[in-house]
Protein backbone atom coordinates (compact mmCIF):
# COMPACT_ATOMS: atom_id res chain seq x y z
CA UNK A 1 0.00 0.00 0.00
CA UNK A 2 1.45 3.34 -1.00
CA UNK A 3 1.38 6.39 1.31
CA UNK A 4 2.27 4.32 4.36
CA UNK A 5 3.08 6.47 7.40
CA UNK A 6 6.44 4.80 7.73
CA UNK A 7 7.28 5.85 4.21
CA UNK A 8 6.36 9.47 4.86
CA UNK A 9 9.43 10.02 7.01
CA UNK A 10 12.91 9.91 5.64
CA UNK A 11 13.86 6.70 7.41
CA UNK A 12 14.07 3.20 6.13
CA UNK A 13 10.75 1.70 7.11
CA UNK A 14 11.07 -1.43 9.19
CA UNK A 15 8.17 -3.76 8.83
CA UNK A 16 5.76 -4.04 11.68
CA UNK A 17 6.27 -7.77 11.66
CA UNK A 18 9.97 -7.42 12.60
CA UNK A 19 9.12 -5.26 15.62
CA UNK A 20 6.32 -7.48 16.82
CA UNK A 21 8.88 -10.14 17.37
CA UNK A 22 10.91 -7.78 19.55
CA UNK A 23 7.84 -6.79 21.53
CA UNK A 24 6.86 -10.36 22.10
CA UNK A 25 10.18 -10.97 23.81
CA UNK A 26 8.52 -9.38 26.84
CA UNK A 27 10.61 -6.26 27.32
CA UNK A 28 8.91 -4.09 29.97
CA UNK A 29 8.89 -0.37 30.56
CA UNK A 30 11.22 0.62 33.39
CA UNK A 31 10.70 3.51 35.78
CA UNK A 32 12.83 4.93 38.56
CA UNK A 33 13.08 8.11 40.61
CA UNK A 34 16.09 10.40 40.51
CA UNK A 35 15.41 13.06 43.12
CA UNK A 36 12.05 14.60 42.29
CA UNK A 37 12.31 13.44 38.66
CA UNK A 38 10.57 10.25 37.56
CA UNK A 39 12.60 8.59 34.84
CA UNK A 40 10.74 6.37 32.39
CA UNK A 41 12.62 4.12 30.02
CA UNK A 42 10.14 3.67 27.19
CA UNK A 43 9.69 0.26 25.55
CA UNK A 44 11.68 -0.57 22.42
CA UNK A 45 8.41 -0.67 20.60
CA UNK A 46 5.58 1.77 21.25
CA UNK A 47 2.77 0.28 19.20
CA UNK A 48 -0.92 -0.63 19.64
CA UNK A 49 0.09 -3.68 21.70
CA UNK A 50 2.48 -2.00 24.15
CA UNK A 51 0.71 1.36 24.24
CA UNK A 52 -1.99 0.11 26.61
CA UNK A 53 0.61 -1.02 29.14
CA UNK A 54 2.58 2.20 28.78
CA UNK A 55 -0.57 4.31 29.11
CA UNK A 56 -1.53 2.50 32.31
CA UNK A 57 1.92 3.07 33.79
CA UNK A 58 2.15 6.71 32.76
CA UNK A 59 -1.33 7.39 34.13
CA UNK A 60 -0.36 5.74 37.42
CA UNK A 61 2.80 7.86 37.61
CA UNK A 62 0.93 11.12 36.95
CA UNK A 63 -1.94 10.20 39.27
CA UNK A 64 0.68 9.31 41.89
CA UNK A 65 1.67 12.97 42.05
CA UNK A 66 4.77 13.02 39.86
CA UNK A 67 5.42 16.52 38.55
CA UNK A 68 8.65 16.03 36.64
CA UNK A 69 8.71 13.24 34.11
CA UNK A 70 11.65 12.31 31.92
CA UNK A 71 10.84 9.82 29.17
CA UNK A 72 13.97 8.19 27.84
CA UNK A 73 13.43 6.96 24.29
CA UNK A 74 16.94 5.57 23.81
CA UNK A 75 15.61 2.01 23.53
CA UNK A 76 12.60 2.91 21.41
CA UNK A 77 12.97 2.04 17.77
CA UNK A 78 9.38 2.35 16.67
CA UNK A 79 6.39 4.47 17.67
CA UNK A 80 2.95 4.31 16.09
CA UNK A 81 0.02 6.72 16.20
CA UNK A 82 -1.26 4.79 19.22
CA UNK A 83 2.01 5.55 21.02
CA UNK A 84 1.84 9.20 20.08
CA UNK A 85 -1.70 9.44 21.44
CA UNK A 86 -0.59 7.92 24.75
CA UNK A 87 2.17 10.52 25.01
CA UNK A 88 -0.26 13.31 24.13
CA UNK A 89 -2.78 12.20 26.74
CA UNK A 90 -0.03 11.89 29.35
CA UNK A 91 1.41 15.35 28.71
CA UNK A 92 -2.07 16.91 28.76
CA UNK A 93 -2.77 15.32 32.12
CA UNK A 94 0.64 16.25 33.53
CA UNK A 95 0.48 19.87 32.38
CA UNK A 96 -3.01 20.18 33.82
CA UNK A 97 -1.60 19.25 37.23
CA UNK A 98 1.26 21.73 36.81
CA UNK A 99 3.90 19.19 35.88
CA UNK A 100 6.43 19.03 33.09
CA UNK A 101 7.52 16.24 30.79
CA UNK A 102 10.77 16.17 28.86
CA UNK A 103 11.73 13.56 26.29
CA UNK A 104 15.27 12.51 25.54
CA UNK A 105 17.60 10.31 23.49
CA UNK A 106 15.29 9.73 20.53
CA UNK A 107 16.47 7.54 17.72
CA UNK A 108 16.19 9.10 14.24
CA UNK A 109 12.99 7.28 13.28
CA UNK A 110 11.13 8.14 16.47
CA UNK A 111 12.37 11.73 16.32
CA UNK A 112 11.10 12.03 12.73
CA UNK A 113 7.67 10.69 13.65
CA UNK A 114 7.43 13.18 16.54
CA UNK A 115 8.37 16.06 14.24
CA UNK A 116 6.03 14.92 11.49
CA UNK A 117 3.12 14.81 13.96
CA UNK A 118 4.01 18.28 15.26
CA UNK A 119 4.83 16.91 18.70
CA UNK A 120 8.05 18.89 18.81
CA UNK A 121 5.79 21.94 19.37
CA UNK A 122 4.31 20.35 22.49
CA UNK A 123 7.20 18.44 24.02
CA UNK A 124 10.63 19.59 25.01
CA UNK A 125 12.90 17.09 23.31
CA UNK A 126 16.52 16.88 24.46
CA UNK A 127 19.35 15.03 22.81
CA UNK A 128 20.74 13.60 26.03
CA UNK A 129 19.35 12.46 29.33
CA UNK A 130 21.61 14.93 31.15
CA UNK A 131 20.16 17.86 29.20
CA UNK A 132 16.62 16.68 29.96
CA UNK A 133 17.45 16.26 33.64
CA UNK A 134 18.97 19.75 33.77
CA UNK A 135 15.88 21.19 32.12
CA UNK A 136 13.59 19.51 34.66
CA UNK A 137 15.75 20.62 37.58
CA UNK A 138 15.35 24.23 36.45
CA UNK A 139 11.61 23.90 37.10
CA UNK A 140 10.70 24.96 40.63
CA UNK A 141 9.05 22.10 42.54
CA UNK B 1 -8.13 -2.97 -0.51
CA UNK B 2 -10.40 -5.74 -1.74
CA UNK B 3 -9.57 -7.69 1.47
CA UNK B 4 -10.99 -5.00 3.71
CA UNK B 5 -14.51 -5.53 4.94
CA UNK B 6 -16.80 -2.73 3.62
CA UNK B 7 -18.29 -2.44 7.11
CA UNK B 8 -14.88 -1.55 8.50
CA UNK B 9 -14.37 1.00 5.74
CA UNK B 10 -17.74 2.50 6.68
CA UNK B 11 -16.79 2.56 10.37
CA UNK B 12 -13.43 4.20 9.56
CA UNK B 13 -15.22 6.85 7.49
CA UNK B 14 -17.60 7.58 10.36
CA UNK B 15 -14.71 7.86 12.83
CA UNK B 16 -12.84 10.14 10.44
CA UNK B 17 -15.91 12.35 10.04
CA UNK B 18 -16.16 12.70 13.81
CA UNK B 19 -12.53 13.78 13.98
CA UNK B 20 -13.18 16.32 11.22
CA UNK B 21 -16.07 17.60 13.35
CA UNK B 22 -13.66 18.07 16.26
CA UNK B 23 -14.53 15.01 18.34
CA UNK B 24 -11.68 12.70 19.30
CA UNK B 25 -13.79 10.14 21.15
CA UNK B 26 -13.42 7.57 18.39
CA UNK B 27 -9.68 7.91 17.89
CA UNK B 28 -9.04 4.93 20.14
CA UNK B 29 -11.36 2.84 17.99
CA UNK B 30 -9.31 3.70 14.93
CA UNK B 31 -6.07 3.05 16.77
CA UNK B 32 -7.28 -0.38 17.86
CA UNK B 33 -7.46 -1.28 14.18
CA UNK B 34 -3.75 -0.57 13.73
CA UNK B 35 -2.85 -3.83 15.49
CA UNK B 36 -1.58 -6.11 12.75
CA UNK B 37 -1.87 -9.17 14.92
CA UNK B 38 -5.63 -8.79 14.91
CA UNK B 39 -6.28 -7.10 11.57
CA UNK B 40 -5.09 -7.47 8.03
CA UNK B 41 -1.92 -5.53 7.17
CA UNK B 42 -3.87 -3.39 4.67
CA UNK B 43 -6.47 -2.42 7.23
CA UNK B 44 -3.84 -1.84 9.90
CA UNK B 45 -1.89 0.49 7.62
CA UNK B 46 -5.03 2.37 6.61
CA UNK B 47 -6.03 2.73 10.26
CA UNK B 48 -2.48 3.83 11.13
CA UNK B 49 -2.70 6.56 8.49
CA UNK B 50 -6.05 7.71 9.86
CA UNK B 51 -4.72 7.47 13.39
CA UNK B 52 -1.62 9.49 12.57
CA UNK B 53 -3.73 12.17 10.92
CA UNK B 54 -6.08 12.41 13.88
CA UNK B 55 -3.23 12.50 16.42
CA UNK B 56 -1.54 15.20 14.38
CA UNK B 57 -4.72 17.29 14.33
CA UNK B 58 -5.25 16.72 18.06
CA UNK B 59 -1.66 17.71 18.78
CA UNK B 60 -2.00 20.82 16.65
CA UNK B 61 -5.18 21.79 18.46
CA UNK B 62 -3.52 21.23 21.81
CA UNK B 63 -0.52 23.32 20.76
CA UNK B 64 -2.92 26.07 19.68
CA UNK B 65 -4.77 25.88 23.00
CA UNK B 66 -1.46 26.22 24.80
CA UNK B 67 -0.50 29.16 22.60
CA UNK B 68 -3.81 30.85 23.36
CA UNK B 69 -3.27 30.29 27.09
CA UNK B 70 0.23 31.66 26.78
CA UNK B 71 -1.08 34.70 24.91
CA UNK B 72 -3.72 35.27 27.59
CA UNK B 73 -1.03 35.17 30.28
CA UNK B 74 1.16 37.55 28.28
CA UNK B 75 -1.81 39.82 27.75
CA UNK B 76 -2.45 39.91 31.50
CA UNK B 77 1.25 40.61 32.05
CA UNK B 78 1.15 43.48 29.54
CA UNK B 79 -1.95 44.88 31.27
CA UNK B 80 -0.13 44.68 34.63
CA UNK B 81 2.92 46.40 33.12
CA UNK B 82 0.71 49.09 31.68
CA UNK B 83 -0.81 49.61 35.12
CA UNK B 84 2.69 49.98 36.55
CA UNK B 85 3.51 52.49 33.81
CA UNK B 86 0.40 54.53 34.67
CA UNK B 87 1.21 54.44 38.38
CA UNK B 88 4.85 55.30 37.79
CA UNK B 89 3.96 58.25 35.58
CA UNK B 90 1.44 59.36 38.21
CA UNK B 91 4.09 59.10 40.90
CA UNK B 92 6.53 61.07 38.77
CA UNK B 93 3.98 63.80 38.09
CA UNK B 94 2.99 63.90 41.77
CA UNK B 95 6.56 64.25 43.00
CA UNK B 96 7.36 66.93 40.43
CA UNK B 97 4.15 68.74 41.42
CA UNK B 98 5.00 68.36 45.09
CA UNK B 99 8.52 69.70 44.78
CA UNK B 100 7.77 72.47 42.29
CA UNK B 101 4.63 73.75 44.04
CA UNK B 102 6.42 73.67 47.37
CA UNK B 103 9.39 75.55 45.97
CA UNK B 104 7.03 78.02 44.30
CA UNK B 105 5.12 78.51 47.56
CA UNK B 106 8.37 79.20 49.39
CA UNK B 107 9.28 81.81 46.80
CA UNK B 108 5.92 83.51 47.21
CA UNK B 109 6.18 83.46 50.98
CA UNK B 110 9.65 84.95 50.85
CA UNK B 111 8.60 87.89 48.71
CA UNK B 112 8.26 91.23 50.45
CA UNK B 113 4.80 91.85 49.03
CA UNK B 114 3.40 88.65 50.48
CA UNK B 115 5.09 89.13 53.82
CA UNK B 116 3.14 92.38 54.21
CA UNK B 117 -0.19 90.60 53.68
CA UNK B 118 -1.56 89.23 56.91
CA UNK B 119 -3.48 86.40 55.18
CA UNK B 120 -0.37 84.81 53.63
CA UNK B 121 1.32 84.55 57.01
CA UNK B 122 -0.59 81.35 57.67
CA UNK B 123 1.55 79.72 54.95
CA UNK B 124 4.72 80.50 56.83
CA UNK B 125 3.72 77.95 59.44
CA UNK B 126 5.10 74.44 59.34
CA UNK B 127 2.00 72.48 58.09
CA UNK B 128 2.49 73.82 54.57
CA UNK B 129 4.58 70.73 53.80
CA UNK B 130 1.83 68.41 54.94
CA UNK B 131 -0.98 70.38 53.30
CA UNK B 132 0.63 70.48 49.87
CA UNK B 133 1.70 66.84 50.19
CA UNK B 134 -1.70 65.58 51.22
CA UNK B 135 -3.53 67.04 48.23
CA UNK B 136 -1.02 65.68 45.76
CA UNK B 137 -0.84 62.33 47.51
CA UNK B 138 -4.62 61.98 47.49
CA UNK B 139 -4.59 62.61 43.75
CA UNK B 140 -1.93 59.95 43.31
CA UNK B 141 -3.85 57.41 45.38
CA UNK B 142 -6.98 58.08 43.37
CA UNK B 143 -5.14 57.53 40.07
CA UNK B 144 -3.48 54.31 41.27
CA UNK B 145 -6.83 52.69 42.25
CA UNK B 146 -4.96 50.68 44.91
CA UNK B 147 -6.32 49.79 48.33
CA UNK B 148 -5.26 51.52 51.55
CA UNK B 149 -3.39 48.35 52.49
CA UNK B 150 -1.06 48.97 49.53
CA UNK B 151 -0.16 52.27 51.20
CA UNK B 152 0.63 50.65 54.53
CA UNK B 153 -2.74 51.33 56.16
CA UNK B 154 -3.21 47.88 57.60
CA UNK B 155 -2.98 46.11 60.94
CA UNK B 156 -1.40 43.02 59.40
CA UNK B 157 1.75 42.28 61.40
CA UNK B 158 1.17 45.17 63.82
CA UNK B 159 2.42 43.27 66.90
CA UNK B 160 5.80 42.50 65.37
CA UNK B 161 6.01 46.06 64.03
CA UNK B 162 5.43 47.54 67.48
CA UNK B 163 8.04 45.30 69.12
CA UNK B 164 10.60 46.20 66.45
CA UNK B 165 9.58 49.84 66.68
CA UNK B 166 10.14 49.95 70.46
CA UNK B 167 13.58 48.37 70.07
CA UNK B 168 14.63 50.71 67.23
CA UNK B 169 13.21 53.76 69.04
CA UNK B 170 15.04 52.84 72.25
CA UNK B 171 18.33 52.61 70.33
CA UNK B 172 17.61 55.85 68.45
CA UNK B 173 16.71 57.75 71.65
CA UNK B 174 19.71 56.21 73.42
CA UNK B 175 22.02 57.52 70.68
CA UNK B 176 20.43 60.99 70.86
CA UNK B 177 20.85 61.00 74.66
CA UNK B 178 24.46 59.84 74.37
CA UNK B 179 25.17 62.53 71.76
CA UNK B 180 23.66 65.23 73.98
CA UNK B 181 25.66 63.96 76.93
CA UNK B 182 28.86 64.08 74.87
CA UNK B 183 28.09 67.57 73.54
CA UNK B 184 27.33 68.88 77.05
CA UNK B 185 30.56 67.36 78.36
CA UNK B 186 32.77 68.84 75.64
CA UNK B 187 30.92 71.93 74.44
CA UNK B 188 29.01 73.48 77.31
CA UNK B 189 26.42 76.06 76.35
CA UNK B 190 25.30 74.37 73.16
CA UNK B 191 22.21 73.04 74.94
CA UNK B 192 20.39 75.35 77.32
CA UNK B 193 20.44 72.76 80.07
CA UNK B 194 22.75 69.84 80.89
CA UNK B 195 19.98 67.38 81.84
CA UNK B 196 19.27 64.78 79.21
CA UNK B 197 15.50 65.42 79.38
CA UNK B 198 13.74 68.65 80.33
CA UNK B 199 9.98 68.89 80.84
CA UNK B 200 10.17 72.65 80.24
CA UNK B 201 9.88 71.89 76.52
CA UNK B 202 6.55 70.12 76.93
CA UNK B 203 3.58 71.72 75.15
CA UNK B 204 0.39 70.81 73.27
CA UNK B 205 2.33 69.77 70.15
CA UNK B 206 3.43 66.63 72.02
CA UNK B 207 -0.20 65.54 71.97
CA UNK B 208 -1.02 66.65 68.41
CA UNK B 209 2.12 64.83 67.26
CA UNK B 210 0.19 61.61 67.73
CA UNK B 211 -1.72 62.62 64.58
CA UNK B 212 1.07 64.43 62.74
CA UNK B 213 3.58 61.56 62.99
CA UNK B 214 1.31 58.91 61.35
CA UNK B 215 0.27 61.45 58.71
CA UNK B 216 3.88 62.19 57.81
CA UNK B 217 4.67 58.48 57.77
CA UNK B 218 1.68 57.82 55.54
CA UNK B 219 2.94 60.34 52.99
CA UNK B 220 6.63 59.49 53.18
CA UNK B 221 6.65 55.74 53.75
CA UNK B 222 3.19 54.55 52.74
CA UNK B 223 2.76 56.50 49.54
CA UNK B 224 6.11 57.69 48.18
CA UNK B 225 8.48 54.95 49.39
CA UNK B 226 5.92 52.15 49.04
CA UNK B 227 4.98 53.21 45.50
CA UNK B 228 8.61 53.50 44.44
CA UNK B 229 9.40 50.09 45.86
CA UNK B 230 6.39 48.55 44.13
CA UNK B 231 7.03 50.19 40.78
CA UNK B 232 10.79 50.19 40.43
CA UNK B 233 12.27 47.30 38.51
CA UNK B 234 15.74 47.01 39.97
CA UNK B 235 17.43 44.54 42.27
CA UNK B 236 17.96 47.20 44.94
CA UNK B 237 14.51 48.78 44.67
CA UNK B 238 14.06 48.86 48.47
CA UNK B 239 17.32 50.75 48.90
CA UNK B 240 16.56 53.13 45.99
CA UNK B 241 13.05 53.80 47.35
CA UNK B 242 14.46 54.72 50.79
CA UNK B 243 17.20 56.83 49.21
CA UNK B 244 14.80 58.86 47.02
CA UNK B 245 12.26 59.29 49.83
CA UNK B 246 14.92 60.39 52.32
CA UNK B 247 16.35 62.98 49.93
CA UNK B 248 12.87 64.19 49.00
CA UNK B 249 11.74 64.71 52.57
CA UNK B 250 15.06 66.06 53.67
CA UNK B 251 14.80 68.60 50.85
CA UNK B 252 11.21 69.52 51.75
CA UNK B 253 12.37 70.44 55.27
CA UNK B 254 15.11 72.75 54.01
CA UNK B 255 12.68 75.67 54.19
CA UNK B 256 12.77 75.45 57.97
CA UNK B 257 16.46 74.81 58.49
CA UNK B 258 19.38 72.76 57.31
CA UNK B 259 19.46 71.03 60.69
CA UNK B 260 15.86 69.87 60.33
CA UNK B 261 16.53 68.74 56.77
CA UNK B 262 19.51 66.63 57.92
CA UNK B 263 17.51 65.24 60.85
CA UNK B 264 14.65 64.36 58.49
CA UNK B 265 17.08 62.74 56.05
CA UNK B 266 18.73 60.59 58.74
CA UNK B 267 15.52 59.54 60.47
CA UNK B 268 13.96 58.80 57.08
CA UNK B 269 16.59 56.09 56.55
CA UNK B 270 15.72 54.44 59.85
CA UNK B 271 11.95 54.54 59.37
CA UNK B 272 12.34 53.73 55.69
CA UNK B 273 14.24 50.58 56.57
CA UNK B 274 11.58 49.66 59.14
CA UNK B 275 8.75 50.17 56.66
CA UNK B 276 10.59 48.19 54.01
CA UNK B 277 10.57 45.23 56.44
CA UNK B 278 7.13 45.66 57.95
CA UNK B 279 4.94 47.07 55.15
CA UNK B 280 2.59 48.71 57.65
CA UNK B 281 2.56 52.15 59.22
CA UNK B 282 2.03 51.05 62.83
CA UNK B 283 5.66 50.64 63.80
CA UNK B 284 7.10 53.61 61.92
CA UNK B 285 4.37 55.94 63.21
CA UNK B 286 5.01 54.87 66.80
CA UNK B 287 8.76 55.24 66.38
CA UNK B 288 8.34 58.65 64.74
CA UNK B 289 6.13 59.78 67.63
CA UNK B 290 8.49 58.47 70.32
CA UNK B 291 11.76 59.65 68.78
CA UNK B 292 10.33 63.04 67.71
CA UNK B 293 9.01 63.80 71.17
CA UNK B 294 12.12 62.46 72.91
CA UNK B 295 14.31 64.66 70.69
CA UNK B 296 12.12 67.60 71.64
CA UNK B 297 12.34 66.86 75.38
CA UNK B 298 16.13 66.68 75.00
CA UNK B 299 16.15 70.15 73.48
CA UNK B 300 17.14 69.15 69.95
CA UNK B 301 14.27 71.10 68.41
CA UNK B 302 15.89 74.38 69.48
CA UNK B 303 18.39 73.66 66.68
CA UNK B 304 15.70 72.96 64.09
Amino acid sequence: MSGNVLEMVDINPITVHDFNEVTLQGIKMETKNEGDVTLVLVNPRFDPITSKEIETKLTAIVDGGAKKLLCDFSSTEYISSAGLRVMLSAVKKLQKSGGKMVLSCMQPFVSSVFKMAGFDQIFEICETKEQAMASLKRVSP
Amino acid sequence: MENINPEIIKALTEHANKIVAGSYEDVDKILSLTDKTENSPELAELAETFGMMSVKIEAREYALEQTIEELKKKNAHIAALNNVRVQLSSLFVSIVLLVSSYTFALGVIASEFVLKQHFFKIFTRYPIVEIISIFIILRMMFVSKLSLKDFGVTLTGWKRSIVESLIVSAVFIGLLAYFKHWVCAHHSGVFKENHIFSLSYFNISYVTYILIAPLQEFVARGVVQGSLERLLDTRYKGFVAILVTSFLFGALHMAHSLNLAIASFISSWVWGWMYCRQKNLTGVSLSHFLVGNAADLMGYWTFF
